[in-house]
């Protein structure tokens, strides 16, 4: 990942299920926001957190239209400041840790695509299956 | 259409579906949603154009019990033998079946449900006295000879007999050769056998090698009966394809007088069962997996939806992704499902689920779960395989949104390349999955705009496709097309990525630019190009501005003045068709000022422009958005406007 993206936490304070409605108003507005500031969505947890792309100008305008809002950087071990996390949440926290960690992106560099054991197998055999 | 392409926001759920024995730890999870995660990013990548943002919703189902394999055919076997065998063995002193797959082998009672004994499988060395290290690591076929009451286990060209009135010990003088001991054998069999039988219908033994089998009398010196080899298809009838092409391992059960034939396919071991009393037929229903198939999934995750309170199949699937997807407000969804229960295959994806299987270990260790899943969400958004073995064919028309043959697959293309549907690289596209999952056209503009009035229908031009609306914005059916083929007469040049289309009125003519030439399009004529063309613009329209005349970025036929429009950076021109197609006096002039209402990034320019006579409205296109000017209420800007082009113009765009 590169040094632009952050992660912005819509709220820390209450969760969303206690607002549906609300939540979900101020959900699509955030969204908004990011998309008409230049700023990208990457990776939402469908939540209060968004890893967002970031141009610096884009950053700037999206504090002015989201005010409550926390954007952070994506190493900045956020999760003891949000209360009440939810798992759907931690698990996104966590996930953003491994990615954002030097182990797994070394190892990301590092591999010899198609030469896992798995991606050997998966392309022995066709894997469409649309009986649904 | 569900999942159309591969744009916007698109719901990913994870559930990580879990039973005793088969748990999936903490951070396995965070280890997967970061990896799929990874692997969403990559496809992000490939086009920024698209606009691809995941929105990740996790949800874990734990089953308080689970049976594994429940409903196997053959039940109580292990993983392993459902997936292959190498040998079956009727054993008449004990009335049980043997199977055997490497070192190992499982006893199986066909008088108790025709499962297997408890304690197996069990290793061969230690249990079958006296076999050779090399029978031992496992063996070709086995064979029970109702004629002299032995055993017999092949392994290369060689064979030991094993006499089971004598504590199962292997007789002394083995193993021998095939060759020379067998007489009549041909040296194929003579150098290995794949299966062997004997038949208490005709007291004949019968061999089986590749597509071919011998039949063995032993009331006749043992001799191979003549005529043979002889080729499967067409002698055992009813024989499944990939049976006649040859057979794992077959057995004759005593129990039903029933032969069965094992052969493992791509995913699992299956079998067939033949009736010697009918015609040496197969048994309707046949071939079925020995242990479960594709139906292995359904086991546990229909009790996960379940527990989740959602219907069970695929209208569960289809109720849960729509959870999700509504959840996030994503555009497209689709559901995944991580488990490290059985399932046929470890990877595969249709019907709007992915289904990713841990077959032993953890999920931990699993690095390219991230490669594995972006090809997976390529077939969900409508990419086809394009590697040998999926049996992939180069012809055809795949994709949802846009249509295109599969260029890439490895049995046809002529220069295949590796790549995300071949290969399962992260690090490269073919030429044909963009159009696949909707990445090769409308992305990030609109080129054109025409209104043709003499079929009243409406265009729009995006790079090498257009698309086409009929009365009332309807897009019509199978469109994009490609614009080569379908406009005839076409320059190649002309065939993507014009800058500007219009109607005229005046001759009832179509003009497209491309660069500083144009071209004219004769409806009346089978849409052909007239002869003479492309010509350039300077020259041929008079009082064009240099910069125009070098190429324009739209063009507008505008039916309330019967003018033409060509807009180019941020001015424009007006061409009277009715004046020798001169340019007005006093253009170009600023879009700023003379188009009232128009915001500051359409005043810097726009993409196209186009007259939509179902409503008598002038659409004005820029990046992903579009706005809307009445003519009729003094060129104003109608209100609300501009709007993404996404969905308002009957087709999915990205909205960045």
């Amino acid at each position: 990942m590169e040094k632009n993206f952050k992660l912005l936490i819509l709220e820390t304070e209450e969760k969303p299920k206690d607002r549906k409605l609300d939540f979900t108003i101020q959900r699509t507005k955030a969204l908004n926001a990011i998309s008409s500031s230049g700023a990208k969505v990457c990776h939402d947890s469908g939540g209060r957190l968004i890893v967002v792309e970031m141009p610096q100008k884009a950053e700037k305008l999206l504090v002015k239209r989201l005010p409550t809002a926390q954007i952070v950087p994506l190493d900045s071990g956020i999760q003891k400041s949000i209360t009440d996390l939810d798992s759907n949440e931690s698990l996104f926290l966590e996930a953003l840790k491994i990615r954002t960690s030097v182990k797994h992106r070394n190892a990301k560099k590092r591999r010899r695509i198609g030469e896992t054991p798995e991606e050997k197998m998966l392309i022995s055999a066709p894997d469409v299956r649309d009986e649904y | 259409m569900a999942n159309e392409r591969m744009i916007n926001s698109v719901s990913v759920g994870i559930v990580y579906v879990t039973s005793p024995g088969f748990e999936i730890s903490q951070t396995e999870k965070a280890h997967i949603l970061a990896e799929v995660q990874d692997g969403i990013d990559a496809l992000s990548n490939f086009e920024p154009r698209a606009n691809l943002s995941g929105a990740y919703s996790t949800l874990s189902v734990h089953l308080p019990s689970f049976t594994p394999w429940e409903g196997a055919r053959w039940p109580g076997l292990t993983e392993p033998f459902y997936r292959s065998m190498d040998a079956a063995l009727w054993s008449d002193p004990n009335q049980k079946i043997y199977f055997f797959r490497g070192n190992e082998y499982i006893r199986v009672d066909p008088y108790n449900g025709w499962r297997a004994d408890s304690g197996y499988p069990k290793p061969i060395a230690g249990n079958w006295p006296g076999f050779p290290t090399n029978f031992a690591n496992g063996v070709n076929a086995a064979l029970w000879s109702e004629k002299n009451q032995k055993i017999y286990f092949f392994k290369g060209n060689q064979y030991i007999r094993v006499d089971p009135y004598n504590g199962w010990n292997v007789d002394a003088g083995y193993p021998k050769p095939i060759a020379g001991n067998w007489p009549g054998f041909p040296t194929d069999f003579a150098n290995g056998v794949d299966a062997a039988l004997w038949s208490y219908k005709n007291n004949k033994i019968y061999f089986f090698k590749g597509d071919q089998y011998i039949r063995v009398d032993p009331n006749n010196s043992w001799n191979v009966d003549s005529g043979y080899p002889k080729p499967i298809a067409g002698n055992w009838p009813g024989f499944p394809d990939d049976f006649a092409e040859g057979v794992d391992a077959a057995l004759w059960a005593v129990k039903n007088n029933k032969v069965y034939f094992f052969k493992k396919n791509r995913f699992y071991n299956q079998y067939i069962r033949v009736d010697p009393y009918n015609g040496w037929n197969v048994d309707s229903g046949y071939p079925k997996p020995v242990g479960l198939g594709w139906e292995a999934e359904a086991k546990w995750r229909d009790p996960a939806l379940t527990q989740l309170g959602f219907p069970t199949g695929g209208d569960g699937i289809s109720q849960l992704t729509q959870f999700f997807q509504n959840a996030s407000g994503s555009q497209w969804g689709y559901v995944s499902f991580f488990t490290k229960m059985p399932t046929a295959w470890f990877a595969y994806a249709g019907g709007g689920r992915v289904v990713m299987r841990r077959i032993s270990g953890s999920f931990d260790t699993w690095t390219s779960i991230d490669n594995v899943f972006a090809h997976e969400t390529g077939h969900i958004f409508g990419a086809p395989d394009e590697y040998a073995s999926s049996n992939c064919i180069c012809g055809g028309a795949y994709g949802k949104f846009i249509k295109r043959e599969n260029g890439n697959c490895a049995l046809c293309a002529v220069a295949p390349v590796s790549c995300l549907m071949k290969g399962n690289s992260l690090t490269n596209l073919c030429e044909w999955t963009p159009a696949h999952i909707g990445w090769e056209a409308f992305l990030d503009k609109i080129d054109g705009g025409l209104h043709s009035f003499i079929n009243n229908k409406l265009y729009l031009f995006s790079e090498k496709y257009y698309v086409r609306y009929s009365s009332g914005f309807v897009l019509d059916a199978d469109y994009p097309k490609p614009i080569e083929g379908n406009w005839p007469g076409f320059p190649a040049n002309f065939c993507e990525d014009i800058d500007a289309v219009c109607w005229s009125e005046k001759n009832r003519k179509i003009y497209f630019f491309k660069g500083n030439q144009y071209i004219r399009v004769d409806p009346y004529n089978g849409w052909n190009v007239d002869a003479g063309y492309p010509k350039s613009i300077a020259g041929n329209w008079p009082g064009f501005p240099a910069n125009f005349a070098n190429g324009v970025d739209a063009a507008l036929g505008s039916k309330p003045n019967q003018k033409i429009y060509f807009f180019k950076g941020n001015q424009y021109i007006r061409v009277d068709p009715y004046n020798g197609w001169n340019v007005d006096a006093g253009y170009p002039k600023p879009i700023t000022g003379n188009w009232p209402g128009f915001p500051a990034d359409f005043a810097n320019g726009v993409d196209a422009a186009v007259w939509a006579d179902f409503n008598e409205r002038i659409y004005f296109f820029k990046g992903t958005r579009y706005l809307r000017v009445n003519p009729a209420a003094g060129w104003n800007v109608d209100g609300t406007y501009p709007q993404y082009i996404n969905n308002n113009w009957r087709i999915p765009f990205p909205t960045a």
